[in-house]
Formats: C-alpha cells, sequence, structure tokens
C-alpha cells in the first residue's frame, strides 16, 4: 500500500471540504418533501444553478484523466476530434431539445417514452437507463484516487467517500445534489484553469513539448485510425440521451433558463477541455525532462503533473477537486437510477396510484441498490471502463430512436413501435457484444476485439466500438416494422398538445 | 511563448473568470433556489 504524499494542510482542505457536503445535505433536508420537490428541485432551477450541476455532473472523472490520458498518449487530436465533436452534440441538445422537452414537464427520460408510446417502452428504457446509472466507473475511479493520493485501499476510499454522497443524495434529492456541485463546481474548474498555467510554466510551454512531440501529436486530427475516432464519435450519441442530463432540463425553472445554461456550460467545457489536454501533452514533456517518473501510467499523467507543479494547500484544493468531479458523477447518477426504480419501474408495474411518499421511498432503495451494485462492479470487474462503453451503447441502442422520433416526428407513432425500437436496439446490443469477442481477437493496444474477415477478397475490421452503427439502424427498423403493423395510441403528447 | 501557449492562457483565463461570473450568479439565486425546492414562498 502507497504511503500518502500529502501535507496536513492539504489533507484539512480535504477533509473540510468532505464536511462542507454532509453539511449541504442537513441544510436542504426536509422531512416530507413532495416526489417533485425531491426528484427535480420542485423545479425552480435557474440558469446559474444549472449551469454548475451541468458541469460538473457530466464531466466526471473519466473526462479528466480519459481525455487527458488520450492527449498524453496521442496528443491535441483529444480535443479537436473528440471533445470539439462531444461539445457539437450538446449545442444541439441546447438549440433544439431543451425548450421542447422541459415545456412537456416531464420527470424522467422513461417517462418521454412512455408518453409517447405506453408502458412497455417505458419499461425496457427504465431497464437499460438504470443498468447506465450504476455508479461504477465513478466509484472505481474514487478508489483509485485515494489509493494514490492518500495511500489507502481503494475499496476504502470509495466506500467512505461514496457514503459521504450517498448520505446528502439521500437527505436531500436532486437539491442536494445541485448545490453540492456547485461548490464541486468551483473546486474543479478554478484549480484546473490555476495548476495548468503553473504546469506550463514549469516544463517551458509548448515549445516543450515541440521538442519531443512524435509526428502528429500537435496535429488537431493527429495519428489515430479514422475510423476509431468515429466509433469513439458515435459513442457521444449518449449525450443525446443522458438521463442525467435530461433530468436537469426538467428541473430548470424554465426551457430559456435550460438552454442557456447548456449554452454557457459548453463556452466552460471547451475551455475545461483544452486545459485538460494542454495538462496530458505537458506531463509527457515533464516525463521526456525527468520531472515525471518514466514509467507513469498514462492514465495518472494528468495528477502527477499537478500535484508535482502545484504548492502546498493548493494541492488539498485540487485534490479536492479530483474528489469532487467523481462524487458529482455519482451521486447525479445514483438519483438518477432510484428515480428509474421508483417512478419507472415501481409505479408503472404496481402502483400506479403510489403516493409521493411511496415514490421517494422507492427512490431511497433505488439509489442504495445502484450504489451498492456500482461498489460491487468497481471492485469485482476488471474491464470497469469496457462496463460503462457498454452500458452507454445499450441506453443509446435502446432510446436514441425512439425519442428523436417522439419529439420529433409528428406522424403515425405506434405503441408497437416504440416497443420494437427500444427491444430490438438492447437486444442488438447484447449480441453485439456477444458475437464479437467470440468471432474476434483481442487487440491490446487499443483494448478491444476486432473481427477481421474478408468478401470477395476485400478485408473488413469490425471494431467491437462500431456496435452503434449495427444497433441504431436495428432499433430504427424495429420502429419502422412496429409503425406499419401496429395500431396508433389514443392518447399521445401530440395529440393532447393538438386537441 | 508561441500559438498554443496562448491558446492555453486564454482557456485558462476565460475559465476562471467564468467559473467566478457563474458561481457569483448561482449564490445571487441559490436561497430563492431553496425556498422554492422546499415549497417555501420566495
Amino acid at each position: 500500500m502507497p504511503e500518502t504524499m500529502l501535507s496536513w494542510i492539504d489533507l484539512t482542505v480535504v477533509i473540510t471540504y468532505m464536511a462542507m457536503m454532509l453539511g449541504v445535505g442537513f441544510y436542504v433536508y426536509r422531512k416530507a418533501p413532495s416526489f417533485e420537490e425531491f426528484i427535480v428541485a420542485g423545479r425552480s432551477m435557474t440558469t446559474p444553478v444549472l449551469v454548475c450541476t451541468l458541469a460538473s455532473t457530466y464531466y466526471g472523472l473519466e473526462d479528466l484523466f480519459g481525455t487527458s490520458e488520450f492527449a498524453y498518449n496521442d496528443g491535441v487530436v483529444a480535443y479537436f476530434g473528440y471533445s470539439g465533436l462531444s461539445l457539437s452534440i450538446f449545442l444541439f441538445a441546447a438549440l433544439v431539445l431543451a425548450k421542447r422537452l422541459r415545456s412537456e414537464n416531464f420527470v424522467s427520460l422513461p417517462e418521454i417514452l412512455e408518453r409517447h408510446y405506453g408502458r412497455e417502452s417505458g419499461l425496457i428504457s427504465a431497464v437499460a437507463s438504470f443498468a447506465y446509472s450504476i455508479p461504477a466507473l465513478s466509484l472505481f475511479a474514487l478508489g483509485r484516487v485515494c489509493e494514490v493520493t492518500f495511500g489507502i485501499d481503494a475499496w476504502i476510499g470509495a466506500m467512505v467517500l461514496g457514503a459521504i454522497g450517498l448520505t446528502y443524495t439521500l437527505m436531500g434529492g436532486l437539491l442536494a445534489v445541485a448545490i453540492t456541485d456547485a461548490i464541486q463546481f468551483v473546486l474543479m474548474m478554478t484549480t484546473l484553469a490555476i495548476g495548468i498555467v503553473l504546469l506550463m510554466g514549469d516544463v517551458g510551454g509548448f515549445a516543450a513539448v515541440e521538442a519531443i512531440a512524435p509526428e502528429g501529436y500537435l496535429s488537431p486530427l493527429g495519428a489515430m485510425p479514422f475510423w476509431l475516432l468515429i466509433a469513439y464519435v458515435a459513442t457521444l450519441l449518449s449525450v443525446l440521451v443522458d438521463p442525467g442530463f435530461y433530468q436537469r432540463i426538467f428541473a430548470a425553472r424554465s426551457g430559456r433558463q435550460a438552454r442557456n445554461a447548456i449554452l454557457i456550460a459548453i463556452a466552460l467545457w471547451l475551455a475545461y477541455d483544452w486545459l485538460v489536454t494542454a495538462g496530458g501533452v505537458m506531463a509527457k514533456a515533464a516525463v521526456y525532462q525527468g520531472a515525471l517518473p518514466a514509467d507513469l501510467h498514462s492514465n495518472d499523467a494528468l495528477l502527477a503533473a499537478m500535484i508535482f507543479v502545484l504548492p502546498v494547500g493548493l494541492v488539498g484544493v485540487f485534490l479536492a477537486g479530483v474528489l469532487a468531479t467523481a462524487m458529482s458523477t455519482m451521486d447525479s447518477y445514483s438519483l438518477v437510477a432510484g428515480t428509474n426504480l421508483s417512478y419507472d419501474l415501481y409505479r408503472p408495474l404496481r402502483n400506479p396510484d403510489a403516493t409521493d411518499r411511496e415514490l421517494i421511498r422507492y427512490t431511497k432503495i433505488g439509489i442504495v441498490t445502484a450504489w451498492l451494485s456500482g461498489f460491487a462492479l468497481a471492485f469485482v470487474f476488471d474491464h470497469i471502463m469496457a462496463l460503462w462503453v457498454f452500458m452507454a451503447t445499450g441506453l443509446t441502442s435502446t432510446v436514441l430512436v425512439p425519442i428523436m422520433a417522439g419529439v420529433f416526428w409528428k406522424g403515425k407513432k405506434t405503441p408497437l413501435a416504440g416497443t420494437l425500437s427500444c427491444a430490438t436496439g438492447l437486444v442488438a446490443t447484447i449480441i453485439f457484444y456477444v458475437v464479437i469477442p467470440l468471432l474476434g481477437v483481442e487487440n491490446e493496444i487499443y483494448g478491444t476485439y476486432i473481427w477481421s474477415f474478408s468478401i470477395a477478397g476485400v478485408s473488413f475490421d469490425v471494431w467491437q466500438e462500431y456496435a452503434l452503427y449495427f444497433t441504431l439502424p436495428m432499433s430504427f427498423l424495429g420502429f419502422l416494422v412496429g409503425n406499419l403493423l401496429g395500431e396508433e395510441s389514443r392518447r399521445t403528447p401530440d395529440k393532447e398538445a393538438s386537441a | 511563448m508561441n500559438g498554443w501557449d496562448l491558446f492555453t492562457w486564454i482557456n485558462a483565463v476565460a475559465l476562471f473568470i467564468g467559473t467566478v461570473i457563474v458561481f457569483a450568479g448561482f449564490l445571487r439565486d441559490a436561497r430563492g433556489v431553496v425556498k422554492r425546492a422546499k415549497g417555501e414562498e420566495e
């Protein structure tokens, strides 16, 4: 077990941060809130509150360390090829989706499908949303940061810090999550801005990077295979079906405030992503200069570089920011999973007339269930990132087509179309993820399975990351067949609006 | 300082100032949001 590299000042800062998070839980705690107060904070959120919670929730440690690792290994393509494209999808969500979704007063993502297509689509999407929202990746990352920085076992770190996040989420619902998100937002953004500038000064700026950079390292499109880039971009479509993102739109005071918040968050993410990318490439230069160890794992590059460059005290603030990054993602998705269990599964299946008190009780049971599942998966399952990609692919394949058709297609929409679209997307994902490892071979460089075959002398490589190119057309086909064979429902939001 | 350095500086300053402005807005609105979310009068 490694020993901690922190001073008592840094540790005090981190402990103070933890106490503040619990304090917020007590501050917003209310004995008997209504369900809407607990889940969407009474739809009271203004633009600045939404910006804080959007920015900190949607960016977890997988972005902080994943993007910096990508930059450390492949250069600035991490920003221009990946982050830039993902933010263009957020732009679409801000300009086209936000107002439309907020005006319908939904509570959860599966409810969109339930209202457009009926109970079955809602149930299938609730299962996919629950699986996606299990906070395994953020608990794993939380534990790993604790191990590297505090010198404690990863599972103990994840259990202690995860329990703090769990406590304030259970006490205050989305309101507690949003307020803690604001504190986490400030810590995340400001320490990164200060740290990267200091790191740049310390290694000698990009001139030092240019001196050691391999070919394509500072080229915006880099040296990555084009199709792999396209495959990564396809996974970004999960933004359009992200239940945590939708929950924040539903919690906005108005559609206009939701749209403005996403636009401001995009501007902040653009700056944040570049700084994370710059941190990754400058950590590479620091390794070449001998300032960081030569055997540094690329995933730890940014963390090691920041601890190396920041002064005592600010290291504690940065670490609190790093822990905040994971906690803000973990608490938000645990809450989403709880909503899926109570509002999207228990209510339609067992008790359509459930009272607010019952719904909140089942939401809390769902939050704890998701948290425990995430904890178990994080420390039992070896390929945690692969698991997250599978969950994200599963959710996108299940709900993207029927949600977009539900929101934008004003023509005939049958309940069977929704059900078949969801079911074929989900089943196709499972088949794809079972078949490709069976037919293909594992590629250790990219950490994925690739199935190579040839037809009429032309060879093809099918990567596991190409799943959405197969599953989304299947989901669309399911929608078309269901629309052709099924009968239209009597009540849909479109009809209610035109009535 | 080359173009990449300048770009990094601009992003760092923009992120820092943007964060401070948004957080100031949060502090202005927080009390009202908490009251509304708790179902109390603003």
